[in-house]
């Protein structure tokens, strides 16, 4: 019975199984099968009937990716039609070589992917040449194929993204180039308002100090009408009636030689007083000592001459500064120290020659003695003379323990050699030198920043204005500018192209670059493409007037 | 009803696991082979969806067997053709070969209907 019921089960299975073999076979006639499982030496594999590809087919063709297949060597075997078109060919390029599209920099690194077959899913950028001579930046793979002689290469457009990055940067530079440019016009500003303050401040002081000259003058002209009156006309009068009387008693004429020399001597102090006569004949230290002795006898200011033995030889000029500076000094010791007492010394330091009065009065804030120029008019006089001749002024003071200024002169200034080279010639008109400038930068805000900065300074003349390398050229040659200071980052034409330009046709022009970058490479280039000096946008008004005087 | 479709690309042993619960829900559990996307493996897969879409709906799971990528996964069903259907629940197993084009067969080898 239990045999019975396993032959069965048996025939049972058998017929299960034939039934899904005819089915099986049903089905395949019927051509409702298109793949068959099989497993043989080379391992379980599904066997595709022809035309079952074309789905995929379809996928490659239509996706918007670069697609080929390429054996080991590189030779293309398939290429879908983006492939064509993205590297802008109409022609099938089966059987060429991968690498005869790619850049020759490229090459490398794609030959090496290619080695290692499967790459790992490693992505290359690589540069195709398009047909039009153009180039493709891509972003390509490689995958395995079930046929280990080919590999499948794809790869991406990446000329939207790398122009875009390219616009990023672009723009990232430019907002930069901005930032910087009204950084740097907000900093000239802030200079030119701080010049202006100080053109307001010192032409306020001018004013007041041509108030006090007017004063001066008329106190002068009071101080020598009593002298006259006082002394010389007294004289005059005491002679003619000593002479009177000499007609009559010849005795007296013995009275009327002293009346003589009384009045040569009145007459020598008027003259000193009007002029310094001395200074032109005599040296620094007999000049200041008969000062002295004039101050001594009309104000009772006892004073001490120290000088050293040999002093160099000095400009006139440089002498006459001293000179009053010393004068000038000890009359404020009579006048603000409350002092009978003075020491002036006269020495040499440094190659420099100076005058330093010391008294023991009132004293007070050497800041204020220095810089206020509201009640101290003869020292703001004398710093503003020294300052021209490269001279200065040192003060220290202490409120009841006295005062001491020292005045220096350099012994060769060069301004004051210049000032004497160029003295005016008989009849000969003297113009002062107005500096022809073009300014050339594309950044209009700073362009006009620097335009006014120069502007306010008088000794510059603005003849035109760029805002490009090309531009530049073609203006300099209509307005012939003495000098042209120019940006060097700038588009259509950089400074240094336009610095080269400039140089060949105008080689008397001088150039002056600007930059906010101050690259040793790029002030090299400028410089050797013709550019005189160079001058970093961040230091401007520091440096730029020093370089625009050296002309 | 695209929820109760489990596409299994990769060999994982739990996918094959019919959890208890599942087995006692009534669900039907069929498992479709096929080779990637040949004509007759979409054929299949649509004529598939829409029986049970009619006959079962709410009540199955549809696995679908890439072979192409996973050859290997046909032994556990002894396929030899491809496109095959397997009813794995409710048992007893079956097999339906081919696109499933003819619907009455299909729903013979399904048993949801008596053969002729």
């Amino acid at each position: 019975m239990r045999n019975k019921d396993a032959q069965t089960r048996v025939r049972d299975e058998l017929t299960f199984e034939l039934d899904e073999a005819i089915e099986t076979v049903q089905a395949i006639r019927e051509g409702k099968v298109d793949a068959f499982f099989v497993s043989d030496h080379a391992g379980d594999q599904v066997l595709v009937l022809d035309g079952c590809d074309a789905p995929y087919r379809l996928l490659v063709e239509k996706m918007q990716q670069g697609a080929a297949t390429v054996t080991r060597d590189g030779t293309i075997f398939f290429h879908n039609n983006r492939f064509l078109v993205l590297l802008g060919m109409d022609e099938n390029v089966t059987g060429q070589n991968i690498m005869s599209l790619v850049s020759e920099k490229d090459r490398p690194a794609l030959e090496q992917l290619i080695a290692d077959g499967d790459a790992g899913g490693r992505e290359i950028e690589v540069l195709f040449q398009r047909a039009d001579g153009s180039e493709l930046p891509t972003l390509l793979t490689l995958s395995p194929l079930r046929n280990p002689d080919a590999l499948c290469l794809i790869f991406i457009d990446l000329s939207l993204q790398k122009k875009r990055e390219h616009e990023r940067v672009t723009l990232q530079w430019e907002r930069n180039a901005r930032e910087d440019a009204e950084r740097t016009a907000a900093m000239l500003e802030a200079t030119r308002a701080e010049l202006e303050q100080r053109v307001a401040e010192r032409t306020d002081a001018l004013r007041k100090l041509a108030l006090e000259l007017t004063k001066t003058e008329q106190r002068e002209r009071t101080r020598l009408a009593e002298i006259l009156h006082n002394d010389v006309q007294q004289l005059l009068i005491a002679l003619k009636t000593q002479a009177t009387l000499a007609k009559k008693q010849p005795a007296r004429m013995d009275q009327i030689l002293p009346l003589i020399d009384q009045v040569i001597v009145a007459c020598r102090e008027l003259t000193l007083g009007l002029c310094t006569p001395l200074l032109h004949r005599s040296d620094l230290k007999t000049t200041i000592e008969s000062y002295a002795n004039q101050l001594q006898a009309h104000h009772g200011l006892a004073t001490t001459l120290l000088a050293e033995d040999e002093l160099p030889d000095l400009p006139e000029a440089s002498r006459m500064i001293l000179f009053e500076a010393a004068r000038e000094l000890l009359f404020n010791v009579i006048k603000h120290a409350e002092s009978k007492s003075a020491d002036v010394v006269l020495g040499v330091e440094a190659g420099n020659v100076y005058v330093e009065v010391r008294d023991q009065g009132l004293g007070c804030d050497p800041a204020k003695l220095l810089c206020d120029t509201s009640n101290s008019f003869g020292l703001f006089s004398i710093r503003d003379r020294l300052t021209a001749v490269g001279g200065r002024m040192s003060a220290s003071s202490q409120v009841g323990e006295g005062t001491v200024i020292r005045i220096t002169v350099p012994t060769s200034d060069r301004s004051l050699m210049q000032a004497e080279n160029t003295q005016e010639q008989p009849g000969e008109q003297r113009v002062p030198r107005v500096q022809r400038i073009m300014v050339v930068d594309d950044h209009e805000i700073f362009r006009h920043a620097l335009i006014r900065l120069l502007s306010s300074q008088g000794e510059f003349l603005i003849v035109g204005q760029a805002s490009n390398g090309n531009a530049a050229c073609e203006l300099a040659k209509q307005v012939k500018p003495d000098t042209i200071v120019m940006d060097i980052s700038m588009p259509i034409m950089n400074g240094i192209d336009a610095a080269g330009l400039i140089r060949a046709e105008m080689p008397e022009v001088r150039i002056v670059g600007l930059s906010m970058h101050d690259s040793d490479t790029m002030i090299q280039a400028f410089l050797s493409a013709g550019g005189d000096a160079f001058i970093n946008k961040t230091e401007l008004t520091e440096n730029l007037f020093d370089a625009l005087r050296c002309n | 009803m695209n929820k109760a479709i489990k596409k299994s690309n990769v060999l994982k042993p739990e996918v094959w696991e019919i959890e208890a619960a599942e087995a006692n829900s009534g669900k039907w559990d069929l498992r479709l082979y096929v080779a990637g996307q040949s004509p007759k493996s979409i054929s299949a897969f649509n004529n598939l969806k829409r029986l049970c879409e009619e006959h079962l709906e709410g009540k199955y799971k549809i696995e679908v067997i890439d072979l192409v990528k996973n050859p290997a996964l046909a032994r556990e069903h002894q396929i030899v053709a491809i496109p095959t259907l397997v009813k794995r629940i409710p048992v007893p197993l079956r097999k339906i070969i081919g696109d499933l084009s003819d619907t009455e067969k299909t729903l013979v080898g399904l048993q949801l209907r008596e053969a002729k």
